[in-house]
């Protein structure tokens, strides 16, 4: 079944390529969020789904810059590893399922999302005496994440960052796993030499995509962002508008036969506040990062460049 | 050399971030569900006076549900197998067009009811217009035989004799005979639990 295959590589992603250790150790954390999400369709696979769509929106959006401006001219290039933490709330916990339609007259029950309870919610339908069973969730209360990411610059004030993962799991079902991104930020304060702070814009688009088109996760994010030197410190706060897309292609025979499923997720679009700081030591650079968008992320760089 | 020193501790807090380290990583229980399905395919033929018409049909339910456990994982603890559904579809038809309304039984017991616009090939229990209620007596029976199966994994507690009644509107004639294949199943719901590490730092 190729949902089956399809959450089993979005965690995949979540933990082989961001979270390594947790793939090694356990090795199999995907089949568990698989089996679950096979029982479900489209609505309730959006619900279940939500939160991680979101997690993913608010840390893949982050840590795109250390400081408030582009430096004017010169070369310079620097390789980031980014990590973030996202925050889940009490509302990221459950969402409003509905029965499927081979139950019967629709029924509905708060059920838990994938980071939420445990336990699974079952509905009994007292006159046919059929029962609904809404898996359990991983009860996590927070996330990690990291990317690496490459910036490179200044020309006209400009300067270029990529971030680029790719990962064949040798699974014919999955296949390949990519992960890119590439944007821009502009120098705005490079313009008024007596301008009191730094100050950018950015632009940024990402995708990750897992097979040919089992998960198609697009982000973009416009920006800027303002900043100051304090000594070896420079603190930064942006403001952003992100968006993110995210569609699942897959195959259920939950009713003995094979039919083609798209769970189209709706575009999510949400403000985005940064507020940073960044130590500055030579070719190494060590930042702290605060984000509130969908979700709130906590990130921490180690950055090393010319 | 104070660099250095700064360089240093930024690679151990990230290091920290990425590390599988027992602050990060936390075991939990889940509970996973995964589907099974018992099917029953019935082929319906000729005309009878009145449209209406039987069938009988012998099902071996233990293959379907063992193939349904079998997507569980070898370590995951089997909490319950429970009927959660079903399904009607035409998967060909030749012959007279007509409503059909009827009932599927299970070792006599009711178990179904549907009533569906036409006999067109995909045509569903989900069909505008069509009707499709599991019925109580049959859901319990083959509840229970799950859950016995559960115990013993004995086949034989899930063989069953499905049968079928059902009226055509309008009757199909000699010059306009039925012609159609169609198919019932049950749709089950496997629960079960697993103990396993998920990142929570």
């Amino acid at each position: 079944m190729r949902f089956r295959s399809t959450m089993s590589a979005l965690l995949l992603v979540l933990l082989a390529l961001w979270v390594p250790p947790v793939l090694a150790e356990d090795g199999d954390g995907g089949g568990q969020l698989e089996d679950n999400l096979s029982s479900y369709t489209g609505v309730n696979a959006t619900g279940y789904l939500g939160p991680l769509r979101d997690a993913l929106g608010s840390a893949l959006n982050s840590g795109l810059y250390m400081d408030g401006g582009v430096p004017r001219d010169g070369f310079h290039i620097r390789l980031d590893i980014r990590g973030m933490l996202v925050s889940f709330g009490d509302d990221d916990r459950t969402f409003r399922a509905v029965t499927e339609s081979w139950f019967g007259e629709p029924q509905y029950a708060m059920a838990p999302t994938v980071v939420g309870d445990e336990r699974a919610v079952l509905l009994t339908d007292e006159d046919t005496g059929a029962t609904f069973t809404f898996p359990g969730g991983l009860d996590i209360d927070r996330l990690p994440l990291a990317a690496p990411q490459l910036t490179v610059g200044s020309i006209l004030n400009t300067e270029f960052i990529g971030r680029y993962l790719a990962y064949d799991t040798d699974d014919e079902d999955i296949g390949k796993i990519e992960f890119k991104g590439f944007g821009a930020r502009h120098g705005i304060s490079n313009y008024f030499p007596e301008f009191p702070v730094d100050l950018s814009v950015l632009g940024f688009w990402q995708n990750l995509k897992i097979g040919d088109d089992l998960l198609d996760t697009t982000l973009l994010t416009f920006g800027a962002q303002a900043g100051r030197s304090l000594g070896l410190l420079r603190a930064y706060a942006g403001l952003s508008y992100d968006s993110i897309e995210m569609k699942a292609s897959y195959e259920s025979d939950v009713s003995g036969e094979t039919e083609d499923i798209v769970v189209d997720f709706d575009r999510k679009s949400t403000a985005h506040l940064t507020l940073g700081a960044t130590l500055h030591l030579g070719p190494v650079s060590l930042n702290g990062e605060l984000n509130k968008a969908a979700q709130t992320s906590f990130g921490i760089g180690l950055g090393l460049g010319l | 050399m104070r660099t250095r020193w700064i360089g240093l501790l930024g690679l151990v807090s990230l290091g920290l971030v990425l590390s599988g380290d027992s602050c990060v990583v936390e075991e939990r229980t889940v509970d996973i569900v995964v589907t099974a399905n018992i099917p029953a395919e019935w082929s319906t033929a000729g005309y009878l006076t009145g449209g209406s018409g039987t069938a009988t049909l012998p099902v071996n339910a233990a293959e379907d549900v063992e193939d349904a456990l079998d997507k569980l994982d070898e370590d995951s603890t089997i909490d319950s197998v429970l009927v959660a559904g079903a399904c009607y579809e035409v998967i060909s038809s030749s012959g007279h067009n007509a409503r059909r309304t009827g009932d599927v039984y299970i070792d006599g017991a009711w178990l179904l009811h549907f009533d569906v616009p036409n006999n067109l090939a995909g045509t569903t229990g989900d069909t505008d217009g069509a009707t499709l209620t599991l019925k109580k007596p049959g859901v319990d029976l083959l509840n229970s035989r799950l859950d016995q199966y559960l115990e013993s994994r004995n086949p034989s507690l899930l063989s069953f004799t499905f049968s079928a009644s059902w009226t055509s509107d309008p009757a199909p004639t000699q010059q306009d005979p039925d012609s159609f294949i169609w198919k019932t199943c049950v749709i089950l719901q496997v629960r079960g639990s697993v103990t396993l590490d998920v990142p929570n730092p």
